[in-house]
C-alpha cells in the first residue's frame, strides 16, 4: 500500500515538476530566433471608385453607384477619415477626406538587434582624428548594450496617384444632417477644404526604425 | 501462570514494536508525500510570486524609445526620377488656382549641400542614450490631478542630441498660378535640433486636451528665391543661430485644445486665465487673500508658468547684418485662432 501511494505521487510529482522547469541561462542561450522578416507591401485605396454609403435607395446597395475617377469631385468619393475632438454635438470635426490611389514598397524588414557598439559622433567616417575619450564622439552603443526591435524602412516607396484632402466639416459624413423635431433639416453638410495633396512618384526612406523599452522596467 | 503472562507480555511487545513500525512507515510515506507536494509547490508557485510594495514602487514609468538610425527622407518632383508632388487649395484673388508643387523636400545628415546630395549623407535622429518617447505618464506629476497622460517628446536637453544626431531639412517649392509656373522658393534649415520638445494629451470632459514645448536650435535658416527653373537665385535672407523655445498650456490649469465648431471650422485655444481668481479689483488685478488657493496658484503661473523666448543672434539679408533680435519672457495668457472660410 506505502509503495503504491509513493509510486502514486512520484507520477504526480514528475509532471508538475517537469511542465515548469526553469530554462538556465546557458540552455536560453542556445536558442536562435529567426533571421526576421522582409515585407513588400502594395495597398490600393478607392483608385477607380469606391462604395459611396448611400442608405436611402434600396434598389441599389450604394456601391459603385458613380464615377470615382481622379477627376471626379463627387463629395462621396474616396475614403474618409473624420475625427471629433471637441464636445460632442455643438462641436464639428477634423477631416482627412478623398483618400485614394495606390502606395507600394519593397524590402521592409522586422528583425531584432543586439547593440553594444558604434553610435558616436563620427558622421565623417574618414575623420579618425577625434579624441575616444571626449564625451562627445563617446559611443553610445557600448552604453545602451540591450536589445532593439529594428523595422528597416524600404529603401523607395512608389506613390501612385495618392491624394488626399485635409478639410474640417460640421458633420462626420456628407449625407448627414441635422434634423429638428418636426423633420425639418435645420442644417446642411458643410465643409472647409484646408489643402489637398497629390503625390505620384518614388519617395525614398531609407534607414533603420529602432524601437526598445525605456525607463527601468 | 507465570509462562502465559511472560507470554503475554512478549506478544504485547511485539504487537507493540509491529505497531511502532507501521507508525513509523505512515509517517515516512506521509513525509515522502509532504517532501513531493512542497517541491511541487514549490515549482507551481515560483513564477506567480506576489508583488510587494517595495517592488511595485520600484517601476519607472517606462516608455517606448524610438531612434532612427542611418535616415534619409527625400522626395519631389525633381529627385527620385521625377512625378508630382502637389498642394492644392489655394487661390489667387482673381480666381485663378494657385498650385504649390514641391520640387524637393529632404532630411538627411551633415553634409547634404541643401538637397543636393541627400541620399549619400544619413543621420541617426534621437540618441540610444536618450531617445524620442513615447509614454503615459503619472499626471500628477505633469499638473492633471489623477488621469492618464500621453506623452511624446523628443531627447532632452541634459546630454542632448550630438551634432552627427542633427539633420539638414529644407523645402523647395514653385508656384504654378493658372498652370503658369512662376517662381520658386527654397528653405533649408542646417543642423536643427528639437531637444527639450514635447506634446503631452489628456481626455478632458469629452474633448482632446494637451501641453505644448517646441524648442527649436539651429546655426542657421535661410530662405531664397530663384526663377521657374531654380536657378538664377536672388539675395538670401539669413537667420544664424536662431533659438526658440515655445511654451503653450499648463496642465489643467491652461489647457490647450483644438477643436472644429459647427460650422465647420477649426479653433485653436490656449486657455483662458479668465475667472482663475474669485475677486477681481476695478482695475483687472487680483485682489483675493494673499494666502488663498486661486491667489497662489494665479502667482505660481506668473512666476514659473509657460513662457516662450526667441533669439536670434543675427539677421542678414542680402549681406547686409540687421543685427540680433531677442523676445523673451512672453507669456501667452490666451489664445484663439479661428478659420473662416472666404467663399
Amino acid at each position: 500500500m506505502i509503495k503504491i501511494i509513493i509510486i502514486a505521487l512520484s507520477a504526480l510529482y514528475l509532471p508538475c515538476s517537469m511542465a515548469l522547469e526553469p530554462l538556465g541561462e546557458e540552455e536560453l542561450q542556445q536558442v536562435l530566433g529567426q533571421g526576421g522578416v522582409y515585407l513588400s507591401g502594395d495597398i490600393t485605396i478607392n483608385e477607380a471608385g469606391g462604395p459611396l454609403n448611400v442608405e436611402t435607395d434600396t434598389s441599389n446597395p450604394g456601391v459603385w453607384k458613380d464615377s470615382c475617377t481622379t477627376s471626379s469631385t463627387n463629395v462621396r468619393c474616396g475614403a474618409r477619415i473624420a475625427v471629433n475632438a471637441g464636445d460632442g454635438d455643438s462641436s464639428g470635426w477634423l477631416v482627412l477626406d478623398n483618400i485614394r490611389g495606390r502606395f507600394s514598397f519593397e524590402g521592409m524588414t522586422l528583425t531584432t538587434r543586439t547593440i553594444n557598439s558604434g553610435f558616436d559622433n563620427n558622421f565623417d567616417p574618414t575623420n579618425t582624428a577625434h579624441d575616444p575619450n571626449d564625451a562627445e564622439y563617446g559611443e553610445d552603443g557600448v552604453a545602451f548594450n540591450r536589445d532593439v526591435l529594428e523595422i528597416g524602412l524600404p529603401y523607395t516607396i512608389k506613390y501612385s496617384n495618392v491624394s488626399f484632402t485635409l478639410a474640417n466639416s460640421n458633420f462626420a459624413r456628407p449625407t448627414d444632417t441635422e434634423v429638428n423635431s418636426q423633420g425639418q433639416v435645420i442644417a446642411e453638410f458643410a465643409q472647409t477644404d484646408i489643402l489637398s495633396v497629390k503625390i505620384d512618384g518614388d519617395v525614398s526612406l531609407r534607414g533603420n526604425l529602432l524601437l526598445f523599452p525605456t525607463g527601468n522596467p | 501462570m507465570e509462562y502465559l503472562e511472560a507470554e503475554r507480555d512478549i506478544l504485547i511487545r511485539i504487537l507493540e514494536v509491529a505497531n511502532m513500525k507501521i507508525f513509523f512507515q505512515k509517517l515516512k510515506a506521509r513525509l515522502i508525500g509532504t517532501w513531493l507536494l512542497i517541491l511541487c509547490s514549490n515549482f507551481s508557485y515560483s513564477d506567480l510570486e506576489t508583488l510587494t510594495d517595495t517592488h511595485l514602487s520600484d517601476i519607472d514609468g517606462a516608455g517606448i524609445g524610438i531612434v532612427l538610425e542611418d535616415f534619409v527622407f527625400n522626395a519631389g518632383e525633381t529627385v527620385n526620377g521625377g512625378g508630382t508632388f502637389e498642394i492644392n487649395g489655394l487661390k489667387t484673388s482673381g480666381g485663378d488656382d494657385v498650385t504649390i508643387g514641391i520640387s524637393q523636400f529632404y532630411i538627411a545628415g551633415p553634409g547634404s549641400v541643401q538637397g543636393a546630395n541627400a541620399t549619400d549623407h544619413p543621420v541617426n535622429i534621437g540618441r540610444l542614450v536618450n531617445p524620442f518617447n513615447l509614454e503615459l505618464r503619472d499626471g500628477n506629476d505633469v499638473g492633471v490631478t489623477d488621469k492618464a497622460v500621453f506623452e511624446f517628446s523628443a531627447p532632452t536637453k541634459i546630454n542632448g542630441s550630438r551634432l552627427s544626431e542633427r539633420p539638414n531639412m529644407g523645402i523647395r517649392f514653385d508656384l504654378d498660378i493658372a498652370g503658369t509656373r512662376y517662381q520658386s522658393l527654397e528653405n533649408h534649415i542646417k543642423s536643427l535640433s528639437i531637444d527639450g520638445s514635447y506634446i503631452r494629451l489628456w481626455g478632458g470632459n469629452g474633448h482632446v486636451e494637451g501641453e505644448l514645448a517646441l524648442n527649436i536650435n539651429t546655426p542657421e535658416i535661410q530662405f531664397f528665391a530663384c526663377d521657374s527653373f531654380g536657378n538664377n537665385c536672388g539675395d538670401t535672407v539669413n537667420f544664424r543661430d536662431v533659438n526658440i523655445e515655445l511654451q503653450l498650456g499648463s496642465g489643467e490649469y491652461q489647457p490647450v485644445t483644438f477643436e472644429v465648431d459647427d460650422t465647420g471650422n477649426f479653433i485653436f485655444e490656449v486657455g483662458t486665465l479668465a475667472g482663475k481668481c474669485s475677486s477681481v479689483n476695478s482695475t483687472g488685478g487680483c485682489s483675493s487673500a494673499a494666502g488663498s488657493q486661486d491667489y497662489k496658484d494665479l502667482a505660481k503661473y506668473y512666476q514659473s508658468g509657460p513662457q516662450s523666448n526667441v533669439y536670434v543672434d543675427k539677421v542678414i539679408v542680402g549681406g547686409q547684418d540687421f543685427g540680433s533680435t531677442t523676445i523673451s519672457n512672453l507669456q501667452i495668457q490666451y489664445l484663439e485662432v479661428k478659420s473662416h472660410d472666404l467663399q
